[in-house]
Protein backbone atom coordinates (compact mmCIF):
# COMPACT_ATOMS: atom_id res chain seq x y z
CA UNK A 1 0.00 0.00 0.00
CA UNK A 2 1.84 3.07 -1.20
CA UNK A 3 -0.40 5.54 0.66
CA UNK A 4 0.06 3.76 3.95
CA UNK A 5 3.78 3.74 3.40
CA UNK A 6 3.74 7.45 2.68
CA UNK A 7 1.95 8.46 5.89
CA UNK A 8 4.23 6.20 7.82
CA UNK A 9 7.26 7.91 6.38
CA UNK A 10 6.02 11.40 7.16
CA UNK A 11 5.17 10.25 10.69
CA UNK A 12 8.74 9.09 11.06
CA UNK A 13 10.04 12.44 9.86
CA UNK A 14 7.88 14.33 12.36
CA UNK A 15 9.14 12.06 15.10
CA UNK A 16 12.73 12.60 14.14
CA UNK A 17 12.26 16.36 14.13
CA UNK A 18 10.63 16.23 17.58
CA UNK A 19 13.52 14.18 18.96
CA UNK A 20 16.03 16.62 17.45
CA UNK A 21 14.20 19.67 18.76
CA UNK A 22 13.87 18.23 22.28
CA UNK A 23 17.55 17.36 22.42
CA UNK A 24 18.52 20.78 21.08
CA UNK A 25 16.25 22.55 23.58
CA UNK A 26 17.68 20.63 26.54
CA UNK A 27 21.24 21.25 25.40
CA UNK A 28 20.47 24.92 24.97
CA UNK A 29 19.02 25.09 28.48
CA UNK A 30 22.17 23.56 29.93
CA UNK A 31 24.39 25.98 28.01
CA UNK A 32 22.28 28.97 29.07
CA UNK A 33 22.56 27.75 32.65
CA UNK A 34 26.33 27.81 32.35
CA UNK A 35 26.33 31.28 30.79
CA UNK A 36 23.67 33.00 32.83
CA UNK A 37 23.31 30.88 35.93
CA UNK A 38 21.48 33.39 38.19
CA UNK A 39 18.60 33.81 35.75
CA UNK A 40 18.04 30.05 35.40
CA UNK A 41 18.43 29.58 39.15
CA UNK A 42 15.74 32.20 39.69
CA UNK A 43 13.57 30.31 37.25
CA UNK A 44 14.28 27.09 39.15
CA UNK A 45 13.34 28.76 42.42
CA UNK A 46 10.12 29.96 40.80
CA UNK A 47 9.34 26.41 39.71
CA UNK A 48 10.04 25.07 43.19
CA UNK A 49 7.96 27.87 44.66
CA UNK A 50 5.09 26.84 42.42
CA UNK A 51 5.28 23.06 42.73
CA UNK A 52 6.78 21.97 46.00
CA UNK A 53 4.29 23.51 48.46
CA UNK A 54 1.56 21.73 46.52
CA UNK A 55 3.26 18.46 47.24
CA UNK A 56 2.99 18.88 50.98
CA UNK A 57 -0.36 17.08 51.10
CA UNK A 58 1.34 14.06 49.60
CA UNK A 59 4.31 14.28 51.90
CA UNK A 60 2.43 14.80 55.11
CA UNK A 61 1.14 11.22 55.58
CA UNK A 62 4.47 9.61 54.71
CA UNK A 63 6.43 11.94 56.95
CA UNK A 64 3.97 11.41 59.77
CA UNK A 65 4.08 7.65 59.32
CA UNK A 66 7.86 7.40 59.48
CA UNK A 67 7.94 9.70 62.49
CA UNK A 68 5.39 7.50 64.26
CA UNK A 69 7.60 4.48 63.61
CA UNK A 70 10.70 6.17 64.94
CA UNK A 71 8.74 7.44 67.92
CA UNK A 72 7.49 3.93 68.58
CA UNK A 73 11.02 2.61 68.55
CA UNK A 74 11.94 5.10 71.23
CA UNK A 75 9.08 3.82 73.45
CA UNK A 76 11.02 0.61 73.81
CA UNK A 77 13.75 2.28 75.79
CA UNK A 78 11.54 4.76 77.54
CA UNK A 79 12.41 3.62 81.04
CA UNK A 80 16.17 3.80 80.64
CA UNK A 81 15.78 7.07 78.80
CA UNK A 82 13.76 8.46 81.63
CA UNK A 83 16.41 7.50 84.16
CA UNK A 84 19.12 9.07 82.03
CA UNK A 85 17.13 12.24 81.56
CA UNK A 86 16.56 12.58 85.32
CA UNK A 87 20.27 12.29 86.01
CA UNK A 88 21.03 14.72 83.25
CA UNK A 89 18.47 17.15 84.62
CA UNK A 90 20.17 17.04 88.01
CA UNK A 91 23.48 17.90 86.44
CA UNK A 92 21.88 20.60 84.33
CA UNK A 93 20.32 22.23 87.39
CA UNK A 94 23.80 22.67 88.76
CA UNK A 95 24.95 24.22 85.51
CA UNK A 96 21.89 26.42 85.36
CA UNK A 97 22.72 27.85 88.75
CA UNK A 98 26.32 28.42 87.73
CA UNK A 99 25.22 30.08 84.50
CA UNK A 100 22.89 32.45 86.32
CA UNK A 101 25.64 33.52 88.68
CA UNK A 102 28.06 33.98 85.82
CA UNK A 103 25.53 36.02 83.89
CA UNK A 104 25.10 38.32 86.82
CA UNK A 105 28.82 38.84 87.31
CA UNK A 106 29.18 39.31 83.58
CA UNK A 107 26.50 41.99 83.56
CA UNK A 108 28.11 43.74 86.50
CA UNK A 109 31.52 43.72 84.84
CA UNK A 110 30.06 44.93 81.55
CA UNK A 111 28.33 47.78 83.32
CA UNK A 112 31.64 48.70 84.93
CA UNK A 113 33.41 48.70 81.60
CA UNK A 114 30.67 50.47 79.63
CA UNK A 115 30.72 47.86 76.89
CA UNK A 116 28.39 48.42 73.97
CA UNK A 117 27.20 45.14 72.53
CA UNK A 118 26.46 44.44 68.91
CA UNK A 119 22.79 44.86 68.01
CA UNK A 120 20.65 41.83 68.65
CA UNK A 121 19.58 39.48 65.90
CA UNK A 122 15.97 39.14 64.93
CA UNK A 123 14.84 35.82 63.56
CA UNK A 124 12.08 34.08 61.62
CA UNK A 125 11.23 30.53 62.58
CA UNK A 126 10.63 28.29 59.60
CA UNK A 127 9.63 24.71 59.00
CA UNK A 128 11.76 22.40 56.89
CA UNK A 129 9.48 21.27 54.07
CA UNK A 130 11.72 19.16 51.87
CA UNK A 131 15.11 17.59 51.67
CA UNK A 132 17.39 18.19 48.68
CA UNK A 133 16.52 14.71 47.42
CA UNK A 134 19.83 14.30 45.70
CA UNK A 135 22.89 12.51 47.05
CA UNK A 136 25.21 15.10 45.54
CA UNK A 137 24.05 18.24 47.26
CA UNK A 138 22.88 18.90 50.76
CA UNK A 139 20.16 21.46 51.14
CA UNK A 140 16.68 21.83 52.57
CA UNK A 141 13.69 23.90 51.59
CA UNK A 142 11.97 26.18 54.09
CA UNK A 143 8.39 27.39 54.07
CA UNK A 144 9.33 31.06 54.36
CA UNK A 145 10.44 33.32 51.53
CA UNK A 146 10.74 36.84 50.27
CA UNK A 147 7.36 37.74 51.73
CA UNK A 148 8.76 37.00 55.20
CA UNK A 149 11.79 39.17 54.63
CA UNK A 150 14.23 36.40 53.81
CA UNK A 151 17.26 37.54 51.83
CA UNK A 152 20.00 35.50 50.18
CA UNK A 153 22.93 34.86 52.46
CA UNK A 154 21.16 34.94 55.82
CA UNK A 155 22.32 32.44 58.42
CA UNK A 156 20.03 29.70 59.69
CA UNK A 157 20.40 27.98 63.04
CA UNK A 158 18.48 25.33 64.87
CA UNK A 159 18.12 25.59 68.65
CA UNK A 160 21.81 24.99 69.20
CA UNK A 161 24.07 25.52 66.25
CA UNK A 162 24.53 26.83 62.74
CA UNK A 163 22.66 24.89 60.06
CA UNK A 164 23.56 26.68 56.84
CA UNK A 165 22.91 29.75 54.77
CA UNK A 166 20.04 30.85 52.59
CA UNK A 167 20.77 30.45 48.91
CA UNK A 168 17.81 30.91 46.64
CA UNK A 169 14.67 32.72 47.73
CA UNK A 170 11.22 32.35 46.23
CA UNK A 171 8.06 34.18 47.21
CA UNK A 172 7.11 31.66 49.87
CA UNK A 173 9.99 29.21 49.91
CA UNK A 174 13.71 29.48 50.35
CA UNK A 175 16.57 27.03 50.10
CA UNK A 176 19.18 26.52 52.78
CA UNK A 177 22.53 25.15 51.69
CA UNK A 178 23.65 23.01 54.63
CA UNK A 179 27.15 23.12 56.07
CA UNK A 180 27.65 19.58 54.76
CA UNK A 181 27.22 20.64 51.11
CA UNK A 182 30.35 20.70 48.97
CA UNK A 183 29.79 24.33 48.05
CA UNK A 184 29.46 25.49 51.65
CA UNK A 185 32.43 27.37 53.10
CA UNK A 186 32.12 29.23 56.36
CA UNK A 187 34.77 31.36 58.10
CA UNK A 188 35.15 30.28 61.73
CA UNK A 189 37.23 30.84 64.86
CA UNK A 190 38.37 27.98 67.03
CA UNK A 191 37.88 28.68 70.70
CA UNK A 192 39.66 29.04 73.03
CA UNK A 193 42.65 28.86 70.76
CA UNK A 194 41.62 31.80 68.58
CA UNK A 195 42.77 30.52 65.21
CA UNK A 196 40.75 31.37 62.13
CA UNK A 197 39.82 28.71 59.61
CA UNK A 198 37.27 27.79 56.98
CA UNK A 199 34.74 24.98 57.43
CA UNK A 200 34.21 23.18 54.14
CA UNK A 201 31.46 20.68 53.53
CA UNK A 202 32.31 17.49 51.67
CA UNK A 203 29.00 15.59 51.56
CA UNK A 204 29.85 13.76 54.77
CA UNK A 205 28.24 14.31 58.14
CA UNK A 206 31.37 16.03 59.51
CA UNK A 207 32.70 18.97 57.44
CA UNK A 208 36.46 19.55 57.10
CA UNK A 209 38.36 22.37 58.81
CA UNK A 210 40.65 23.91 56.22
CA UNK A 211 43.19 26.75 56.03
CA UNK A 212 44.43 26.38 59.61
CA UNK A 213 47.63 28.21 60.45
CA UNK A 214 49.03 25.66 62.85
CA UNK A 215 46.88 22.55 62.82
CA UNK A 216 48.99 20.96 65.54
CA UNK A 217 47.79 23.32 68.22
CA UNK A 218 44.14 22.49 67.56
CA UNK A 219 42.95 19.54 69.56
CA UNK A 220 39.68 17.61 69.33
CA UNK A 221 37.00 18.94 71.63
CA UNK A 222 37.64 22.62 71.01
CA UNK A 223 34.59 24.70 70.25
CA UNK A 224 34.13 26.23 66.81
CA UNK A 225 32.11 29.41 66.29
CA UNK A 226 31.58 31.63 63.26
CA UNK A 227 34.05 34.47 62.97
CA UNK A 228 31.84 36.87 61.04
CA UNK A 229 34.66 37.48 58.56
CA UNK A 230 33.59 38.72 55.19
CA UNK A 231 30.25 39.82 56.55
CA UNK A 232 28.67 36.56 55.51
CA UNK A 233 27.47 35.47 58.93
CA UNK A 234 27.01 37.18 62.24
CA UNK A 235 29.92 36.38 64.56
CA UNK A 236 29.84 33.92 67.47
CA UNK A 237 27.26 31.46 66.25
CA UNK A 238 28.11 27.99 67.51
CA UNK A 239 29.10 25.61 64.71
CA UNK A 240 30.32 22.56 66.59
CA UNK A 241 33.29 20.77 68.08
CA UNK A 242 36.62 19.86 66.58
CA UNK A 243 37.14 16.15 66.01
CA UNK A 244 39.65 14.07 64.15
CA UNK A 245 38.18 12.07 61.30
CA UNK A 246 39.10 8.50 60.45
CA UNK A 247 41.20 9.88 57.59
CA UNK A 248 43.27 11.91 60.05
CA UNK A 249 41.93 15.29 58.96
CA UNK A 250 40.45 17.78 61.37
CA UNK A 251 36.69 17.80 61.09
CA UNK A 252 33.73 19.29 62.90
CA UNK A 253 31.02 17.49 64.77
CA UNK A 254 28.13 19.83 64.05
CA UNK A 255 26.17 21.18 66.98
CA UNK A 256 22.98 21.40 64.94
CA UNK A 257 20.91 18.23 64.93
CA UNK A 258 20.94 17.31 61.25
CA UNK A 259 19.23 13.97 61.79
CA UNK A 260 16.01 15.50 62.95
CA UNK A 261 15.93 18.91 61.37
CA UNK A 262 12.35 20.12 61.65
CA UNK A 263 12.31 23.77 62.61
CA UNK A 264 15.06 26.28 61.99
CA UNK A 265 15.54 29.95 62.67
CA UNK A 266 16.57 32.28 59.90
CA UNK A 267 18.58 35.09 61.45
CA UNK A 268 17.85 38.57 60.22
CA UNK A 269 21.00 40.49 60.91
CA UNK A 270 20.38 44.09 61.80
CA UNK A 271 22.18 46.09 59.16
CA UNK A 272 25.39 47.21 60.76
CA UNK A 273 26.81 50.50 59.61
CA UNK A 274 29.67 49.87 57.28
CA UNK A 275 32.76 52.01 57.50
CA UNK A 276 33.22 53.50 54.07
CA UNK A 277 36.52 55.06 53.03
CA UNK A 278 39.22 56.66 55.16
CA UNK A 279 38.58 59.08 58.01
CA UNK A 280 38.80 62.76 57.21
CA UNK A 281 41.63 63.38 59.66
CA UNK A 282 44.01 61.12 57.79
CA UNK A 283 44.99 62.53 54.40
CA UNK A 284 42.72 64.21 51.94
CA UNK A 285 39.20 62.96 51.44
CA UNK A 286 38.68 61.33 48.08
CA UNK A 287 36.72 63.50 45.65
CA UNK A 288 32.97 63.02 45.82
CA UNK A 289 31.52 61.06 43.00
CA UNK A 290 28.23 62.21 41.63
CA UNK A 291 25.20 60.26 42.82
CA UNK B 1 -10.37 2.93 20.45
CA UNK B 2 -9.70 0.46 23.23
CA UNK B 3 -6.07 0.38 22.23
CA UNK B 4 -5.84 4.18 22.32
CA UNK B 5 -7.47 4.31 25.73
CA UNK B 6 -4.99 1.77 27.03
CA UNK B 7 -2.01 3.77 25.79
CA UNK B 8 -3.25 7.00 27.36
CA UNK B 9 -4.03 5.24 30.64
CA UNK B 10 -0.49 3.89 30.60
CA UNK B 11 0.95 7.35 29.98
CA UNK B 12 -1.09 8.73 32.84
CA UNK B 13 0.11 6.03 35.22
CA UNK B 14 3.69 6.59 34.06
CA UNK B 15 3.43 10.33 34.68
CA UNK B 16 1.90 9.83 38.13
CA UNK B 17 4.52 7.25 39.12
CA UNK B 18 7.27 9.49 37.73
CA UNK B 19 6.19 12.44 39.85
CA UNK B 20 5.87 10.19 42.89
CA UNK B 21 9.34 8.76 42.39
CA UNK B 22 10.84 12.20 41.85
CA UNK B 23 9.29 13.68 44.97
CA UNK B 24 9.88 10.70 47.22
CA UNK B 25 13.49 11.65 48.04
CA UNK B 26 12.33 15.17 48.91
CA UNK B 27 10.71 13.97 52.11
CA UNK B 28 12.51 15.66 54.98
CA UNK B 29 13.10 12.50 56.96
CA UNK B 30 16.79 12.87 57.41
CA UNK B 31 18.75 15.96 56.52
CA UNK B 32 22.14 14.54 57.41
CA UNK B 33 24.05 13.12 54.44
CA UNK B 34 22.97 9.51 54.22
CA UNK B 35 25.52 6.72 54.41
CA UNK B 36 23.71 4.81 51.71
CA UNK B 37 23.08 6.87 48.61
CA UNK B 38 19.60 7.10 47.22
CA UNK B 39 19.17 5.53 43.78
CA UNK B 40 17.79 7.33 40.74
CA UNK B 41 14.44 5.59 40.72
CA UNK B 42 13.14 7.77 37.92
CA UNK B 43 15.86 6.43 35.64
CA UNK B 44 14.92 2.83 36.56
CA UNK B 45 11.23 3.49 36.03
CA UNK B 46 11.67 5.22 32.68
CA UNK B 47 14.08 2.73 31.15
CA UNK B 48 12.11 -0.29 32.35
CA UNK B 49 8.94 1.27 30.96
CA UNK B 50 10.44 2.18 27.61
CA UNK B 51 11.81 -1.33 27.14
CA UNK B 52 8.42 -2.91 27.90
CA UNK B 53 5.94 -0.39 26.58
CA UNK B 54 7.66 2.19 24.38
CA UNK B 55 4.34 3.88 23.64
CA UNK B 56 3.56 4.26 27.36
CA UNK B 57 6.46 6.61 28.00
CA UNK B 58 6.54 9.00 25.05
CA UNK B 59 9.52 11.21 24.36
CA UNK B 60 8.01 14.54 25.40
CA UNK B 61 6.63 13.15 28.66
CA UNK B 62 10.03 11.68 29.57
CA UNK B 63 11.73 14.96 28.74
CA UNK B 64 9.24 17.04 30.74
CA UNK B 65 9.43 14.82 33.83
CA UNK B 66 13.21 14.60 33.69
CA UNK B 67 13.41 18.37 33.42
CA UNK B 68 11.11 18.77 36.41
CA UNK B 69 13.43 16.38 38.26
CA UNK B 70 16.44 18.47 37.29
CA UNK B 71 14.72 21.56 38.62
CA UNK B 72 13.56 20.27 41.98
CA UNK B 73 16.53 18.00 42.72
CA UNK B 74 19.02 20.85 42.16
CA UNK B 75 20.81 19.14 39.29
CA UNK B 76 22.32 21.14 36.43
CA UNK B 77 19.13 21.92 34.49
CA UNK B 78 18.77 20.09 31.20
CA UNK B 79 21.88 17.93 31.38
CA UNK B 80 20.54 14.77 33.01
CA UNK B 81 17.26 15.18 31.11
CA UNK B 82 19.18 15.43 27.85
CA UNK B 83 21.17 12.28 28.56
CA UNK B 84 18.08 10.40 29.67
CA UNK B 85 16.20 11.40 26.52
CA UNK B 86 19.05 10.26 24.27
CA UNK B 87 19.42 6.96 26.11
CA UNK B 88 15.68 6.25 26.09
CA UNK B 89 15.51 7.05 22.37
CA UNK B 90 18.29 4.55 21.63
CA UNK B 91 16.66 1.95 23.87
CA UNK B 92 13.24 2.66 22.34
CA UNK B 93 14.60 1.93 18.88
CA UNK B 94 16.01 -1.41 20.04
CA UNK B 95 13.40 -2.30 22.67
CA UNK B 96 12.09 -5.36 20.83
CA UNK B 97 15.57 -6.88 20.62
CA UNK B 98 16.32 -6.14 24.26
CA UNK B 99 13.06 -7.81 25.30
CA UNK B 100 13.88 -10.91 23.32
CA UNK B 101 17.30 -11.37 24.85
CA UNK B 102 16.07 -11.69 28.42
CA UNK B 103 16.51 -9.88 31.72
CA UNK B 104 20.25 -10.37 32.13
CA UNK B 105 21.00 -8.80 28.78
CA UNK B 106 18.60 -5.98 29.63
CA UNK B 107 20.42 -5.35 32.91
CA UNK B 108 23.69 -5.22 30.98
CA UNK B 109 22.27 -2.64 28.57
CA UNK B 110 20.95 -0.56 31.47
CA UNK B 111 24.27 -0.73 33.32
CA UNK B 112 26.17 0.27 30.20
CA UNK B 113 23.88 3.20 29.43
CA UNK B 114 23.92 4.45 33.03
CA UNK B 115 27.70 4.29 33.06
CA UNK B 116 27.90 6.20 29.77
CA UNK B 117 25.45 8.80 31.10
CA UNK B 118 27.52 9.34 34.23
CA UNK B 119 30.74 9.68 32.26
CA UNK B 120 29.26 12.07 29.69
CA UNK B 121 27.67 14.10 32.47
CA UNK B 122 30.97 14.50 34.28
CA UNK B 123 32.80 15.33 31.06
CA UNK B 124 30.15 17.94 30.19
CA UNK B 125 30.43 19.48 33.64
CA UNK B 126 34.21 19.47 33.41
CA UNK B 127 34.28 21.02 29.95
CA UNK B 128 31.92 23.81 30.97
CA UNK B 129 33.93 24.56 34.12
CA UNK B 130 31.21 23.42 36.49
CA UNK B 131 32.12 21.18 39.43
CA UNK B 132 32.11 17.53 38.40
CA UNK B 133 30.72 15.04 40.89
CA UNK B 134 33.04 12.95 43.05
CA UNK B 135 33.78 9.59 41.50
CA UNK B 136 33.59 7.21 44.48
CA UNK B 137 30.11 8.49 45.25
CA UNK B 138 29.09 8.13 41.63
CA UNK B 139 30.21 4.52 41.62
CA UNK B 140 28.11 3.85 44.68
CA UNK B 141 25.21 5.65 43.03
CA UNK B 142 25.48 3.49 39.89
CA UNK B 143 25.61 0.30 41.94
CA UNK B 144 22.57 1.16 44.04
CA UNK B 145 20.58 2.24 40.99
CA UNK B 146 21.43 -1.03 39.27
CA UNK B 147 20.34 -3.00 42.31
CA UNK B 148 17.02 -1.15 42.23
CA UNK B 149 16.49 -1.80 38.53
CA UNK B 150 15.36 -5.46 38.76
CA UNK B 151 13.10 -4.53 41.66
CA UNK B 152 11.48 -1.85 39.53
CA UNK B 153 11.05 -4.33 36.70
CA UNK B 154 9.51 -6.83 39.11
CA UNK B 155 7.02 -4.26 40.43
CA UNK B 156 6.13 -3.13 36.92
CA UNK B 157 5.72 -6.69 35.70
CA UNK B 158 3.67 -8.18 38.51
CA UNK B 159 2.20 -5.12 40.19
CA UNK B 160 1.17 -3.02 37.20
CA UNK B 161 1.25 -5.68 34.50
CA UNK B 162 3.49 -3.58 32.32
CA UNK B 163 4.81 -6.37 30.14
CA UNK B 164 6.42 -6.54 26.79
CA UNK B 165 3.96 -7.31 24.03
CA UNK B 166 4.42 -10.34 21.84
CA UNK B 167 6.22 -9.14 18.72
CA UNK B 168 3.69 -10.65 16.37
CA UNK B 169 0.85 -8.71 17.97
CA UNK B 170 2.80 -5.46 18.16
CA UNK B 171 0.94 -2.61 16.48
CA UNK B 172 2.81 -0.57 13.92
CA UNK B 173 3.54 3.09 14.37
CA UNK B 174 0.06 4.09 13.34
CA UNK B 175 -1.42 1.93 16.06
CA UNK B 176 -2.72 -0.70 13.66
CA UNK B 177 -2.51 -4.33 14.63
CA UNK B 178 -1.11 -6.45 11.87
Amino acid sequence: MPKHNHTRKSWQTIRRITVGLTIAALLLLFIIWRIDSPRIERFRMMLVDRFVPDMSWMMAPVTRFTRIISDYQSYDEIYTQNQELRQELQRMKGWHEAALQLEQTNAQLRALNNVSLSPGLGFVTAEVTTDSGSPFNQSVLLNVGRLDGIIDGQATVDGLGLVGRISGVGEQTSRVVLLTDVSSQVPVIIRPEGQRAIVQGDNSIAPVIAFLDTPDSVTPGMRVVTSGDGGVFPADLLVGQVARGTDGRLRIILAADYEGLEFVRVLRNAQNDQIQGAGELVGATPPETSE
Amino acid sequence: MNRLFKIWAMRLIYAALGILVLTLPLLPLQCAPARIMSPDLFFCLTVAWVIRQPAGAPLLLVAALALLGDAILMRPPGLWALLLVIVTEVIRATSATIRQRGLLFELGVVAFSLFIMIVVQNVALFVTFADPLAFPRLLQFVLITLICYPITVFILYYGLRIRGVDLKKLPDRLGKIK
